[in-house]
């Protein structure tokens, strides 16, 4: 028996990409709807860290010394960008989207200085989640307390959306689930009530939705931006 | 000798901490970190390529591009999301399949007719995968398995074999071996999901 309506779910399309099984013209969509969405880049990843345990049991091999002096020559200084633009259809070196966890020492002082300006004296905000525009600036900053379930998240420069659209916030749970935090705001600041406690390296996620359909359970828009609490 | 090796685990655990720190130091531009990451881990890499590659100039190649790559890269590196040696054996493994693929392409492209599908004989690694507790895993949802199901998902891993190829290899139709690689795959999943 062959069923032919096996269902071709796009974590499927993700594992036989990982795989090498998914061939020509549907490899090279494949490829170029991943550059745009995150969700399907972390189905890869996650595909490729099941099968890389097959790879530790691969002997190793000394490789001859002519190949460190290729490499050594090939070596330019590492730039500003880090990005290998060549290569960014593939997950391994698409994880630049977590740019909140490289954060520029001045984006943490634009952090910095949103959290002080909006707390209160003696402010106890002491974790920021730098939200990315678009541009890859500061979009929102989110500032939490441990231990409190409130967020205050400050626009700085936000995304600018098509209109009936907007970013909205989801927290991480221990398990990777998503819990719908609030919109963040086109500007001014606002406090949100979080599902959970937060904890020292929180995960977050935006994603783009319908203002008029916003999602309850989990994210129906692409996710644009994910990052974790740091402290400050 | 009763005290003096390092705890297997322990020395898992020293090790990776160590190149995490080159890699972050890479990220840094400091060329001696990445000569020591170099040190440290290409016979591993030169195994996985070579092991999918087969043939030594090639397998050269590739192992060149593969550090170079990790070089420009290794500030998206995230300690969180992978092992060091694990992200690293994962790319050395990508670049050693899109070679594959382009050299494939290439004889397509000359010879305007389909590639003869050659599988080498090279022996798949060894049954055994249970270095680590992933592997260990790994190692029992794909004993879960059919046995075709098990070895169209693991000749595809290692040696980049396409639908077509893979049918030809197995003397199985192509509609056959699509829905052992789909079952496999949702299958695997499952059972890792249900593990972890």
């Amino acid at each position: 028996m062959m069923p032919k309506d096996e269902k071709l779910d796009s974590n499927t399309l993700a594992g036989e990409y990982v795989l090498g099984t998914l061939e020509g013209e549907e490899r090279e969509d494949f490829k170029r709807q991943l550059q745009n969405d995150i969700r399907l880049q972390e189905e890869v990843d996650a595909w490729e860290l099941r099968f890389a345990p097959m790879l530790e049991s691969i002997d190793p091999v000394a490789p001859p010394a002519s190949v460190w002096e290729g490499v050594e020559s090939r070596l330019t200084p590492v730039r500003e960008s880090h990005l290998d633009e060549s290569s960014a259809t593939s997950v391994w070196d698409s994880l630049g989207f977590w740019r909140n966890l490289g954060m520029m020492a001045t984006t943490l002082v634009v952090a910095l200085g949103i959290v002080l300006m909006s707390g209160q004296p003696g402010s106890e905000m002491n974790s920021v989640l730098v939200v990315m525009n678009d541009q890859d600036r500061t979009g929102w900053v989110v500032a939490a307390r441990p231990n409190h379930d409130l967020v205050k998240v400050s626009a700085v420069e936000p995304t600018q959306l098509p209109s009936g659209k907007v970013c909205q916030l989801w927290m991480e749970d221990q398990n990777g689930n998503l819990h719908a935090v609030g919109v963040l705001p086109h500007d001014g600041s606002q406090e949100l009530a979080l599902p959970m406690m937060p904890k020292a390296k929180s995960a977050f996620k935006v994603s783009v939705e319908e203002m008029e359909d916003m999602p309850t359970d989990k994210p129906k828009g692409d996710i644009v931006f994910e990052g974790k609490l740091t402290e400050i | 000798m009763e005290n003096g090796d390092l705890d297997p685990q322990q020395a898992i655990k020293k090790r990776n901490e160590e190149l995490e720190s080159l890699l972050a130091a890479c990220a840094l531009n400091d060329r001696k970190a990445f000569a020591r990451l170099y040190r440290m881990t290409s016979a591993k890499l030169y195994g996985v390529v070579l092991r999918i590659l087969i043939r030594d100039d090639l397998a050269q190649d590739c192992l060149q591009d593969a550090y170079v790559k990790i070089w420009n890269n290794a500030a998206s590196y995230r300690a969180y999301m992978a092992a060091p040696l694990t992200w690293m054996s994962t790319i050395a493994r990508n670049q050693a399949l899109d070679l594959l693929r382009k050299r494939k392409r290439e004889v397509m492209d000359r010879d305007d007719k389909s590639v003869p599908e050659q599988v080498d004989g090279a022996p798949l690694p060894p049954d055994s995968l249970s270095r680590s507790d992933d592997g260990r895993r790994l190692e029992e949802c794909l004993g879960e398995l059919k046995d075709q199901q098990r070895q169209v998902l693991v000749l595809a891993y290692f040696k980049g074999l396409t639908h077509d190829e893979l049918a030809s290899h197995t003397d199985t139709p192509l509609g056959t071996v699509k829905t052992w690689i789909r079952r496999g795959l949702n299958q695997l999943r499952r059972c890792l999901e249900n593990d972890a």
